[in-house]
């Protein structure tokens, strides 16, 4: 559908000059302009939504969320806004939230990566994700991007969406022996200074290469283990148990 | 033969090319080179404090969210808080209804307001850097710029060109915005600055009621040397992992590294062309191409 819950392009451009940046929430999982507005949410189910100041400036929003199967359904709801180079470092949803990422428009640019697949959402798709999923979305392109994320309880049943048997999935490439010793070799260009730019380089690599979205945590691990500096050995375990707990394996500790 | 590299501004900076013996140790004038007072940015004067009131009114001013600074990495951003046709034209009293009588007090005791036109805040709540980058070319500038450090700590530093330095607080420093300059903050610690922008002035030290030039040896900052065999290595392999996606956190990871070794500012961009030539990838390149225009001119 190239009009989103039945929203049209004035709705859409409203969104668009609502969302300011110092009203925004960026976490750590946040890569660049990569930014969260809390739009509503709900302490239980059957409870009403508690708005946010941006939600009352949005009220046909504010009545999808309160009126449309999916929205009346969600506990909380935000507008993701990324820009060009933007990026969600992996991370883990709410471990008993199923997690909905609607675009708002066909953002061909914009990639998610999910499963060791990266795809891409053609008009009318939406992204689901079952409750602990890690996941990964990275945007590509200069048009501005905005995501409505809508969390639902576990025992929520999606239902009311079909689901997409073909997945507009991109290619990536092997990672192969070149690119290994490339990544063995940043080890000596690391420091606390760097270390945080350094691992959202790691990041990025499933959108390009083969790799799953473990990987950025136990590179990341490699490369501070390498170094024997505490400081960077203890950065790359926070980061792993921050954003993805810490249930993966091959935990890197000099 | 064991050789190095350097990036040392009068010899083949930017190159990914050999031109010194490894086990040679550099020459005295080169390190020298690196302890030279720097030749646009500049302390200018000094003022009393900072007083912890007028600490406490900025930071409570930099508590509320305000525009993170593009062409920055992490919560790197500017509040304006005056400019020139503000309702209350030549006069700070605006700055005092927004909660800092103290910083009016302080610019009207230390400048003179004249030719005044951006009064802003250049904050960071905690790690973040600036991308290496130029403000205006030198045949056309486009202010006089200030900057008092107001909230900082051992964690923050400026680089410009081949340097590195630190402003302390106490002291307002002319910013010399043609040179390639970039600025860290690598704790999770606030950082304050008050910039202010003057229309260019042909003496630097005229819109200042109290001027007072200082060398400034102390406030550069010594890094771990220059980049090793390693290094230089380990940067040109980054062209076996670099794609149009992720250049820009190449170029990230970069400009964060020139804080670490003896490099100048812009050398980040032509270690960023030198890994896109040798990728051999024309998307890759063009696009780091267009970064040196955007951030250098």
């Amino acid at each position: 559908m190239t009009e989103p819950f039945g929203f049209d392009r004035f709705q859409r451009e409203k969104v668009a000059t609502t969302v300011r940046v110092p009203s925004s929430k960026s976490g750590i999982e946040a890569i660049n302009e990569w930014r969260m507005f809390p739009v509503a949410h709900r302490d239980t189910h059957d409870a009403p939504l508690q708005l946010t100041n941006l939600a009352r400036e949005l009220p046909f929003l504010v009545n999808w969320l309160e009126t449309a199967l999916l929205g009346n359904a969600a506990v909380a709801a935000r507008l993701l806004v990324s820009e060009i180079d933007a990026a969600s470092r992996p991370h883990v949803g709410h471990p008993d939230h199923w997690r909905l990422l609607i675009p708002f428009a066909e953002y061909l640019d914009f990639l998610y990566l999910f499963e060791r697949k990266v795809t891409s959402l053609a008009a009318g798709d939406a992204l689901l994700l079952e409750p602990g999923t890690i996941s990964s979305s990275g945007h590509f392109g200069a048009e501005q991007g905005i995501h409505l994320v809508l969390d639902f309880p576990r025992e929520w049943s999606p239902n009311g969406l079909l689901p997409v048997t073909e997945l507009s999935l991109c290619g990536r490439r092997p990672f192969g022996h070149s690119q290994t010793q490339a990544l063995q070799r940043i080890s000596y260009l690391a420091s606390p200074t760097n270390f945080d730019r350094i691992f959202d380089l790691l990041c990025m690599l499933p959108f390009d290469f083969d790799l799953d979205l473990e990987s950025p945590f136990d590179f990341a691990s490699e490369i501070a283990g390498t170094t024997q500096i505490p400081e960077l050995c203890e950065r790359a375990h926070f980061l792993r148990e921050v954003l993805v707990g810490c249930r993966m394996s091959k935990l890197v500790i000099a | 033969m064991m050789r190095r590299y350097s990036y040392l501004s009068n010899s083949s900076r930017g190159k990914l090319s050999p031109n010194h013996d490894v086990q040679s140790s550099a020459a005295p004038e080169q390190v020298a080179e690196f302890l030279q007072p720097l030749s646009g940015s500049r302390i200018v004067a000094r003022f009393d404090g900072p007083t912890s009131k007028l600490v406490e009114q900025l930071a409570a001013r930099c508590a509320a969210p305000v525009d993170v600074l593009a062409d920055s990495v992490g919560d790197w951003a500017i509040d304006c808080l005056w400019r020139r046709g503000h309702p209350v034209a030549g006069s700070l009293q605006s700055l005092k209804d927004i909660g800092l009588p103290s910083l009016a007090d302080l610019i009207e005791k230390q400048f003179r307001l004249d030719d005044l036109q951006y009064i802003r805040l250049f904050t960071t709540q905690s790690c973040g850097f600036v991308r290496p980058h130029r403000d205006w070319q030198p045949e056309a500038p486009k202010f006089s710029r200030y900057h008092m450090p107001v909230i900082t700590h051992q964690g923050c530093a400026n680089s410009e060109g081949s340097t590195l330095y630190r402003m302390a607080p106490g002291e307002i420093w002319y910013l010399d915005g043609s040179k390639p300059h970039s600025g860290i903050c690598t704790a999770r610690s606030k950082r304050v600055h008050v910039v202010l922008d003057f229309d260019p002035q042909s003496n630097i030290l005229a819109p200042l009621r109290q001027p007072r030039p200082e060398d400034h040896r102390q406030a550069l900052s010594k890094r771990e040397g220059r980049l090793g065999l390693e290094q230089l290595a380990a940067i040109q392999q980054l062209s076996e992992l670099i794609t149009s996606r992720n250049l820009l956190h190449v170029l990230d990871t970069l400009g964060a590294l020139h804080f670490d070794y003896e490099a100048s500012s812009d050398a980040v961009y032509e270690w960023l062309d030198d890994i896109a030539v040798a990728a051999n990838d024309r998307k890759v390149c063009s696009r780091a191409a267009a970064l040196r225009r955007s951030y250098l001119g």
